[in-house]
């Protein structure tokens, strides 16, 4: 859901009728297209789900796949699910990769914790939360897209 | 063994990937030190073959992988022989898949042994040799240390000479 609506309508939601597990009991609300962003599931299976709910809309209706960095060696596997996407009329796709540079040395990658070049846990983690590419999510979004972020998992088995 | 799908680390293309137990390399700093022992996992039978079977058709997968423990392990007979009858299958049912295998051993070292260069002659792709920690490098396409290489074998684009392996490491 969008930037800033995904937390300011949980509140009012909350206000209104509570805690309900599963609804609003997190601090953020899905995109009522998506499959929950915390549903572990194959890529494909996440298209012929979202694929049948998208041709509702005329926008907001992005389907994205949660990639691991190393899908960057792997052109073939993104072009087969960009196929994928296409093929079942998916009208707006993204492949999020998570982009992670280390500020004291500029190591790019994704890190867990720490650099694994040189050991600083100063890092600037980048990831296509809504919309654009932006800045570190931490400080670019508000309480609800941060715990979203938190709570994505990614679509490849890893 | 285990079988994960769709896997895009193990390979070019989303890929099914057959998790063979059992490494007689133990190299230290090893990926997955939970596939060292043999009977770890489940036993791979007739079933687990058509599951398998049965997720390649998919038409996004693009092929199958072996990995591990070792895949590779020419002393071990029945590893070996369930490998060769996969391998086959693969190619005679779904010749439109390729195979990738890793090994902890060498492609020397593979096709010097019958048990395992007769598995090679149904593999796409290799990607050979040890963990080694010191050449260890996380940026790297398929492989984790320096000294492994990836190689393409052509025999099935016919081009024959006396080596059908080229060491395609370069273009990864």
């Amino acid at each position: 859901m969008a930037e800033n609506l995904c937390h300011t309508a949980l509140n009012k939601f909350k206000e209104k009728y509570g805690v309900i597990p599963n609804v609003s009991d997190k601090e953020f609300f899905t995109n009522s297209m998506h499959v929950p962003v915390w549903k572990e599931m194959d890529p494909f299976k996440k298209i012929d789900i979202e694929s049948q709910l998208t041709g509702y809309s005329s926008a907001g209706c992005i389907t994205y796949v949660e990639c691991p960095s190393t899908s960057k060696h792997n052109i073939d596997a993104l072009e087969e699910l960009v196929n994928y996407a296409m093929d079942h009329d998916i009208p707006y796709f993204a492949i999020n990769v998570p982009n992670d540079t280390c500020n004291n040395c500029g190591y790019t990658d994704e890190m867990p914790d720490v650099c694994p070049q040189c050991g600083s846990s100063d890092i600037k983690r980048l990831r296509r939360v809504t919309g654009y590419l932006s800045n570190d999510y931490k400080t670019s979004f508000n309480k609800g897209k941060q715990d979203e972020v938190e709570h994505r998992v990614q679509h490849f088995t890893h | 063994m285990a079988i994960t799908q769709p896997d895009i680390n193990n390979g070019l293309g989303c890929r099914v990937t057959l998790w063979v137990t059992g490494c007689p390399n133990h190299c230290p700093g090893c990926h997955n030190p939970e596939t060292w022992d043999k009977l770890a996992g489940k036993v791979f039978n007739e079933k687990a073959k058509s599951e398998l079977l049965e997720l390649l058709k998919k038409p996004y997968i693009k092929g199958l992988t072996l990995s591990g423990g070792e895949p590779m392990d020419f002393n071990d007979s029945d590893k070996c022989s369930v490998l060769l009858d996969l391998a086959k299958t693969v190619k005679t049912e779904l010749p439109e898949k390729d195979i990738w295998v890793f090994s902890g051993f060498t492609l020397r070292e593979l096709l010097s042994h019958p048990s395992t260069s007769i598995i090679l002659d149904y593999v796409d792709n290799l990607v050979d040799g040890r963990f080694e920690q010191n050449l260890a490098d996380k940026s790297l396409a398929f492989r984790g240390s320096k000294n492994q290489k990836i190689y393409h074998n052509y025999t099935y684009e016919s081009i024959t000479g006396p080596d059908n392996w080229v060491d395609k490491t370069e273009f990864y």
